[in-house]
């Protein structure tokens, strides 16, 4: 009787350790990112909004009833919502087709093709500003249209940018896409249009859902390029956020605006939710096909669409960047790029362009490191499905919670972190000379990109697989490193890429907390092209295609690294 | 310590899931009270249709589902507070899960290295066990180029090597196509052997079950409805769902409380008409629905009345020349047992 009790007892005592041991693993895996999100991220945002609806310790909501009487504040959130509509119908309408020719055809150059239409995406909002500048100003090639500083300017920079968005996610589908249905639908008499219209189009749905979610958010939120393009004349919920801290120092009017941004954002990244929840439901039901084949005669439509996105409006604003930038007052040359050498004309800058080159490269070498490690324990823990529904519920809120810093405006990061960050938590440290800022902003940013890389290829491993190498003697610290481990390394690298470039590229936080002596590659460009002076111009320009070709260099060799494309962008 | 105590004892073992929903209500029970044994060196089938459990009894055992209720003891010793890595107990699923990023002799050696054989060793197990299941020298190929009864194989010898006390096999050839896994069982049944390995084998196919197992256990609804030798099962199996399960095709009513008579795919003969007397288990009227040539004999399917009203049969021509042109859909013919293929129900 004594003894049947003590081995009951020793039961409990063993389960209860290795269960307590376990769930400790796992309740740090995901308190340091909850950690970091909550003192890099949700601080500084709840700070900043607070602002606006406190006044001398009391809550005060007049400022709302203010900048919803202004006739402004309207015209801003309908060009917002205007230009992010129309940017995100025009890229579905040519990206489709795209999809199609890029990924269920065959063709000579497909892979350079390939490569060339992925380019824009990861290129910085601020070069794709410039190059559009380059292309529309009055010096350029597009000068006589008079298209600078317009809607149509904006929205074809947007357009530039999130095609390949497009491409990639219902691409990605398309090519997974077993092509017997279709072929049953044709034997059962339905024309091509129709089973194209009956079969496929309803398969590619979730995708294109998806797709035109996450291009409707990236155009809302679009910071450098209307920033540049459009100017004073045409502010977005976002610019306008910049321009009310920054210029006229209205936080109550910036903070009532964030509010606005992020019931916009929420709203996207909701059905962007939703779709997504659908696409890994149907991926699941149709095998992986090499489904490809050559060019034919009917594919001439879709073929010539997609020859004239990508040689006007993906090919040419480029290389006229590069061409604009060999030019200089004294006729064609290397002048522009000798000059990045310089603090430009007039000492436009405090440092010279290749200073900030290294400033952006180690700045986003330290952001992408924190980054990958932040956003790979959210997909270790995000991609687990614990038996308990209460643990599966903790899992769910913290996939979205996560999402969050992809919904809230960069400019609102940057500038809570000015206004919380100079001695945190009481803490004796300034943290805004400790030039940690700018990495931390820029890792806050790039953290949902590195989720959305890693945890579809963690939850794509079979969970038998780590039962089976438990059951071969396993303990679970050798199932993380044999299983999931080999399977996540090369996402990982994919990921380690995004968010180098992300960071390369970021401008709407960097743009608050760089000091002129730590200006990263971004903000120099963006006062180079604000700066009067041909020099200044030309500089930018030189400086421009030197962002672009870092970022393009890193994200092509992450993508050799990748394998099989699994990821979301 | 008595026999009872050797090997694996599964006690009163339930495994229920929890709920879906956000309530805690309407948690599903898998397995209800199963007790069973598995002496050393014993292969006991789990033989049940799907959903019957038989899986869930097998995550349970390898301690990939909490358990309930009940006990899982091995050696007298209860595993319950031991994580699956420290069970020592081998699984192999169905679909094999070999690991895409290993080679063949990479996944064979997996669970080795997590017990740090040294490396000689490691390679000689592991060209011996290639060896066993049939696939000697193949250990640096990828398994990405391994048909599926050859992943079996290497999933099998990947589950073999660390010479695991209990080898727990989930639907091992349900995969693979029927002239292969009558083959693979065999072969299956041979390595088993060879090894002296104590296993506990999950699945929905009577056949398979009898190839492989010492003794197969009967599983539906969560519950063992009967456990026994493949030969005493065959020939009194406990009940009308076993005797179904096995594969027994239709039943002829028991007279004055004497149990029912289950007839097994081959047990009904076409009557050749020129019979004398009726024999004493019975002579029925039948209609032909169609035939088939099957197996060197002609095969008719007739509706009939055993006893239960009318059910759809096989019966088969008596040894001799087909008799195709009688048994033309529509025709009457009689039928009768063959009584060598029959079995009276225990119950």
């Amino acid at each position: 009787m004594d003894q049947g009790l003590d081995r009951v007892g020793d039961r409990l005592t063993t389960a209860g350790r290795t269960g307590w041991r376990a769930t400790a693993a796992w309740a740090l895996a995901a308190g340091v990112p909850l950690a970091f999100l909550g003192l890099f991220f949700a601080w500084p945002v709840a700070t900043l909004v607070g602002r606006g609806f406190v006044a001398d310790g009391a809550l005060d909501l007049t400022g709302f009833r203010e900048v919803f009487t202004e006739p402004r504040t309207w015209r801003i959130i309908g060009l917002t919502l205007g230009q992010a509509l129309v940017g995100s119908v025009l890229s579905l309408l040519l990206g489709i087709p795209g999809a199609y020719v890029l990924y269920r055809c065959t063709f000579p150059g497909r892979t350079l093709v390939r490569a060339l239409v992925t380019v824009p995406f990861v290129l910085p909002t601020v070069v794709v500003g410039v190059a559009f500048r380059a292309l529309l100003a009055e010096s350029g090639p597009l000068g006589g249209l008079g298209l600078d500083g317009t809607f149509a300017a904006i929205v074809l920079a947007l357009v530039f940018f999130n095609y390949s968005v497009v491409v990639r996610t219902v691409g990605g589908l398309w090519e997974h896409l077993d092509p017997r249905a279709e072929q049953a639908a044709r034997a059962l008499g339905a024309s091509p249009a129709r089973a194209f219209r009956t079969v496929t189009l309803p398969a590619l749905a979730p995708a294109i859902t998806s797709a035109g979610a996450v291009v409707f958010l990236f155009c809302a939120t679009a910071f450098g390029v209307v920033l540049v393009l459009g100017g004073q004349r045409y502010a977005t919920v976002e610019t306008e956020i910049w321009m009310q801290t920054v210029q006229f120092l209205d936080l109550r009017t910036a903070a009532v605006l964030s509010v606005v941004q992020l019931v916009i954002v929420t709203a996207a990244l909701w059905a962007a939710a939703r779709a997504r929840s659908r696409r890994e439901h149907a991926l699941a039901l149709s095998p992986a096909t090499r489904s490809s084949r050559p060019l034919r005669r009917t594919d001439a439509l879709p073929v010539a669409v997609t020859a004239a996105v990508v040689t006007l409006l993906l090919a040419w604003p480029l290389g006229n960047l590069v061409l604009q930038s060999l030019r200089t007052p004294d006729g064609w040359g290397l002048g522009n790029y000798v000059a990045l050498g310089t603090t430009g004309g007039r000492n436009a800058l405090t440092v010279t362009v290749w200073e900030a080159t290294a400033t952006s490269l180690r700045t986003a070498a330290l952001a992408a490191a924190v980054a990958v490690v932040v956003g790979g324990l959210v997909a270790l823990v995000v991609s687990r499905r614990p038996r308990s529904p209460h643990a599966r519920r903790a899992v769910s809120v913290l996939d979205a919670v996560v999402m969050l810093p992809l919904g809230v405006s960069a400019v609102t990061v940057g500038f809570g972190f000015l206004i919380t960050l100079d001695r945190p938590l009481g803490l004796d440290v300034d943290l805004r000379t400790s030039g940690l800022l700018v990495p931390l902003a820029q890792a806050v940013v790039a953290t949902p990109l590195v989720v959305r890389t890693v945890l579809p290829v963690l939850r794509a491993v079979d969970p038998r697989q780590r039962e089976v190498a438990a059951t071969l003697g396993a303990s679970p610290g050798r199932v993380l490193a044999t299983v999931d481990w080999p399977v996540a390394a090369r996402s990982l690298g994919l990921a380690v890429g995004f968010a180098f470039a992300v960071s390369l590229g970021e401008f709407g936080a960097t743009s608050f907390l760089a000091r002129p002596d730590t200006a990263t590659l971004p903000i120099v460009i963006f006062r180079l092209i604000g700066r009067p002076g041909a020099e200044n111009y030309g500089m930018a320009l030189a400086a421009s295609v030197v962002l672009a070709v870092v970022t393009a260099t890193v994200m092509l060799v992450a993508e050799r690294l990748r394998g099989e494309r699994t990821g979301e962008f | 310590m008595g026999p009872s105590t050797e090997g694996l004892v599964v006690d009163a073992v339930s495994v229920t899931y929890p709920a879906a929903g956000r309530r805690d209500e309407g948690a599903r029970t898998a397995v209800d009270h199963v007790s069973l044994t598995v002496g050393h060196g014993e292969v006991v089938a789990l033989l049940g249709p799907s959903g019957c459990g038989k899986s869930s009894l097998l995550r349970a055992v390898a301690g990939l589902e909490p358990v309930a209720t009940g006990r899982v003891v091995w050696d007298g010793d209860d595993v319950a507070g031991r994580p699956v890595h420290e069970r020592g107990f081998g699984l192999m699923f169905q679909d094999g899960q070999l690991f895409a990023h290993l080679d063949v002799a990479g996944n064979v050696a997996y669970g080795l290295r997590n017990r740090n054989v040294p490396r000689e060793e490691r390679r000689t197990r592991v060209a011996e066990l290639l060896e066993l299941v049939g696939l000697p020298g193949s250990g640096d190929r990828s398994v990405s180029t391994m048909s599926g009864g050859e992943r079996q194989r290497v999933a099998l010898a990947r589950a073999l090597a660390p010479q695991p006390r209990l080898l727990l096999l989930d639907e091992p050839l349900s995969a693979l196509d029927r002239a292969l896994r009558e083959r693979l069982a065999t072969d299956l049944r041979g390595v088993l052997a060879a090894t002296g390995t104590t296993a506990l084998f999950v699945t929905h196919d009577h056949d398979e079950a009898f190839a492989v197992a010492d003794r197969v256990a009967v599983m539906a609804r969560g519950t063992l409805l009967q456990v026994n030798t493949p030969a005493a099962l065959w020939a009194a199996p406990a009940d009308r769902e076993v005797a179904t399960f096995l594969g027994y095709q239709a039943f002829v009513p028991g007279t004055a409380g004497e149990p029912s008579v289950a007839v097994a795919p081959d047990g009904l003969v076409l009557d050749d008409g020129s019979a004398g007397p009726t024999p004493p288990t019975g002579r029925w009227a039948a209609t032909v629905v169609g035939s088939a040539f099957r197996r060197g004999r002609t095969e008719v399917t007739v509706d009939v009345d055993l006893g239960e009203g009318t059910v759809r049969c096989t019966a088969v021509t008596p040894s001799g020349p087909p008799v195709v042109g009688e048994v033309r859909p529509g025709a009457s013919v009689h039928v009768v047992l063959d009584e060598s293929r029959t079995a009276t129900l225990a119950g």
